[in-house]
């Protein structure tokens, strides 16, 4: 298979600009080249930057460094990306109290599967910002500034191999040099670190062919590339079918109950299976991952401290959203239903509008969804709004109702969001009363509905007609004096305990 | 391009002027029923009905309707208020409102807003209240959920007690009417009141 046509991939060249930095070796008589950057729809990458990999079937984007760019003669782009794990992924061996900082994460180390990978560079979605705050000696110690910028912090590692976490960071790991983890000091230092990169290729022919080898076993997997939204992720195969299933049996971790994917070869796996396989096993990544996954996913990051104010601003991707006509919301909501990936989020400030909602989840729960704000009528209350949230997977709505229980996500003046599933919808026919004629109209309208003339009219003084309405007037301003008894109450009781807020 | 949003949001305040919110619609009503009602009024832009995503507990429809200019919203409300108006079914008549902002599910974002948002944990002061505040919000849902329920439970008490009023009324003329085919009355009126009362 081939992983690219070529036509396809000019055609990308074009549109998102793709342009390879300098090659800082090739090897095989120029069949493989190796680049120290590249650029891509505007922004260049280059070797260490840490990137966001996104994969179809995980709502969360993976991260990872790129330690090597090259391009191999008629077989596509390829990048091998050390990978860091985050915490929920390898939190049977983390002790609760022992995360510090909410967005921090672990570098991959050690002998095994899982420390790197090689993948189409496709995969890519963008960059990543990833600071290591390591007291060693060689690590340049970020700025406070650095440090708030940061997307995730790291100066911990976790070994695959050993399944440890340790705060050592070994000189060298996967074959890379310390140097090149820590962060940047200055131009100087990074060529330095790029000429011993070359030194090892030119140098290190075992090592050369052995790339060669991993380059050959990911070409076989087509890579169907959508640049920037979603890129399908493909991984080599033969990882698919070994390791870290038989190290985590072998080592003894409780985890007989995962999945109950039976570890086997990759030649007995179909296609579908193996991909599948493939995502799962892709960082190595321990199987309590998927045993975990409805109140994890996106446990204890994103958050930067707690009792930092975040302001919402609009999410990054939020455009690319209009990219896709939408089905009819009223279907989304039915699948959404059935898939048990809706919410119903309460306390809103009844002024906002669906996007905004949308981002306020995107900020405080780093879950991408759609929003929609039930539009208020007679009987809404002022005070509350309340918007209906599609996500994308009943994981991320789970995970978002239990932290919406659990803790207190706070709002401007003083409110305090709520979610909850949304209540079953009622079966059966529409019922209305207070229609006398209704038989007639059902008729026409059903044979019409569009063209049917109705029967508008104010009634007459003197008829029954208009006695009976006027009975029904009285239940319609009945009905307002009591609603607007109860928002009246609801308003003083929540005043009183707003006013009780220290912030 | 901030002017440009402020003149987007300002548009559509002037929209909502314009428009009248009407509901305890009956599920009959379509949007070219709802155009034709209201034409009586002036001229209708637009109609749309407010969709009801989550409760199918509130079956009564609600619509929008946007007229011309806003005093036609205006006399609409007026109108609709000082006499029963009734579409697509009777007695039950609809009842007009002028339409708010919020009524508008495709409204645009309002400029210069900022949201700001903060995780209360339990070591924050205002813990405590924010767990509070959100058991009151809680208490207030359930409490509109039984108004609501009240209310549908209201109506058709409502609807139930007028059809036996009409289903005697209608006995009543029915009867008038046989006696009067009959030629009972005539014979009674003769009888008792010594009246001829046939058609001359």
């Amino acid at each position: 298979m081939e992983a690219m046509s070529h036509t396809e991939e000019t055609e990308i060249e074009e549109k998102y600009q793709f342009k390879w930095g300098e090659m800082i070796a090739s090897a095989k008589n120029g069949e493989v080249k190796f680049y120290k950057s590249f650029t891509f729809d505007g922004e260049v990458y280059s070797l260490y930057d840490c990137v966001y990999i996104h994969t179809e079937d995980e709502p969360e984007p993976y991260f990872g460094k790129l330690v090597k760019i090259w391009e191999k003669r008629n077989h596509g782009r390829r990048i091998k990306i050390l990978w860091f794990f985050r915490p929920i992924e390898i939190r049977n061996w983390l002790k609760d109290d022992d995360l510090t900082q909410k967005n921090e994460i672990f570098l991959a180390c050690g002998e095994g599967l899982g420390v790197t990978n090689v993948n189409p560079l496709e995969v890519i979605v963008r960059k990543c910002n990833i600071v290591c705050t390591s007291k060693d000696k060689r690590n340049p110690q970020p700025s406070d500034r650095e440090l708030k910028m940061a997307d995730y912090i790291f100066y911990r590692t976790f070994d695959v191999g050993t399944l440890s976490i340790s705060d050592k960071i070994e000189d060298r790991t996967a074959a890379i040099d310390v140097r090149c983890i820590f962060n940047r000091k200055c131009g100087a230092d990074e060529t330095r670190s790029i000429k011993n990169l070359v030194g090892q290729h030119n140098l290190d022919n075992s090592r050369l062919s052995n790339m060669s080898s991993e380059e050959k076993r990911c070409s076989d997997n087509s890579v169907k590339l959508q640049p920037k939204i979603i890129p399908t992720l493909t991984l080599r195969k033969d990882e698919s079918s070994s390791g870290l299933w038989k190290v985590k049996v072998g080592s003894g971790m409780p985890h007989d109950k995962a999945k109950g994917k039976p570890v086997q070869d990759s030649a007995g796996l179909d296609k579908k299976q193996l991909k599948k396989a493939m995502v799962d096993m892709k960082i190595g990544k321990p199987p309590n991952v998927m045993l975990n996954k409805s109140n994890s996913v996106s446990a204890g990051k994103g958050i930067k401290t707690d009792d930092e104010i975040m302001e919402v601003t609009r999410r990054l991707d939020a455009d690319t959203r209009k990219w896709f006509k939408d089905l009819p919301w009223e279907d989304r909501i039915q699948t959404a239903r059935e898939r048990h990936a809706l919410l119903l989020l309460d306390n809103l400030d009844p002024s906002y509008i669906s996007s905004e909602v949308e981002d306020v989840i995107w900020h405080s729960f780093k879950e991408k969804c759609t929003a929609k704000v039930i539009p208020r009528t007679e009987s809404s209350s002022p005070y509350s709004g309340q918007a209906i949230v599609i996500f994308k997977s009943r994981e991320a709505a789970e995970t978002v109702l239990h932290k919406l229980n659990n803790r207190c996500l706070m709002l401007p003046n003083g409110r305090v969001l709520i979610g909850r599933r949304p209540p079953r919808v009622l079966e059966g026919p529409a019922k209305f009363f207070g229609h006398l004629t209704i038989d007639k109209v059902k008729i026409q309208a059903r044979g019409e509905k569009e063209t049917a003339v109705s029967t508008a009219h104010f009634a007459q003084a003197n008829t029954i007609e208009y006695q009976m309405a006027m009975e029904w007037r009285l239940l319609q301003i009945r009905s307002e004096v009591l609603w607007a008894e109860l928002y009246k109450w609801h308003g003083e009781e929540r005043k009183e305990l707003e006013n009780s807020l220290i912030e | 391009m901030g002017t440009f949003a402020h003149k987007e949001y300002q548009a559509f305040e002037e929209k909502v002027k314009r428009t009248v919110y009407l509901d305890n619609l009956s599920p009959q009503v379509t949007v070219p029923v709802l155009k034709m009602a209201l034409g009586q009024f002036g001229k209708v832009v637009s109609a749309q009905f407010i969709p009801n995503y989550i409760d199918g507990m509130n079956i009564q429809q609600c619509a929008l309707v946007e007229m011309e200019t806003a005093k036609q919203a205006r006399s609409v409300v007026t109108d609709t208020t000082m006499y029963p108006f009734m579409i697509s079914g009777m007695p039950r008549p609809v009842r007009a409102r002028p339409a708010e902002l919020e009524m508008f599910s495709d409204r645009p974002v309002r400029p210069g807003r900022k949201i700001t948002c903060r995780w209360v944990d339990s070591k924050d002061p205002d813990y405590e209240i924010a767990k509070k505040l959100k058991s009151l919000t809680r208490k207030h849902y359930a409490e509109s959920l039984f108004l609501l329920k009240h209310q549908l439970e209201e109506e058709e008490k409502l609807a139930k007690q007028q059809d036996e009023f009409l289903k005697s009324n209608y006995e009543k003329y029915d009867m008038l009417d046989s006696i009067t085919a009959d030629g009972t009355v005539k014979q009674v009126a003769r009888h008792y009141y010594d009246v001829d009362i046939t058609d001359d």
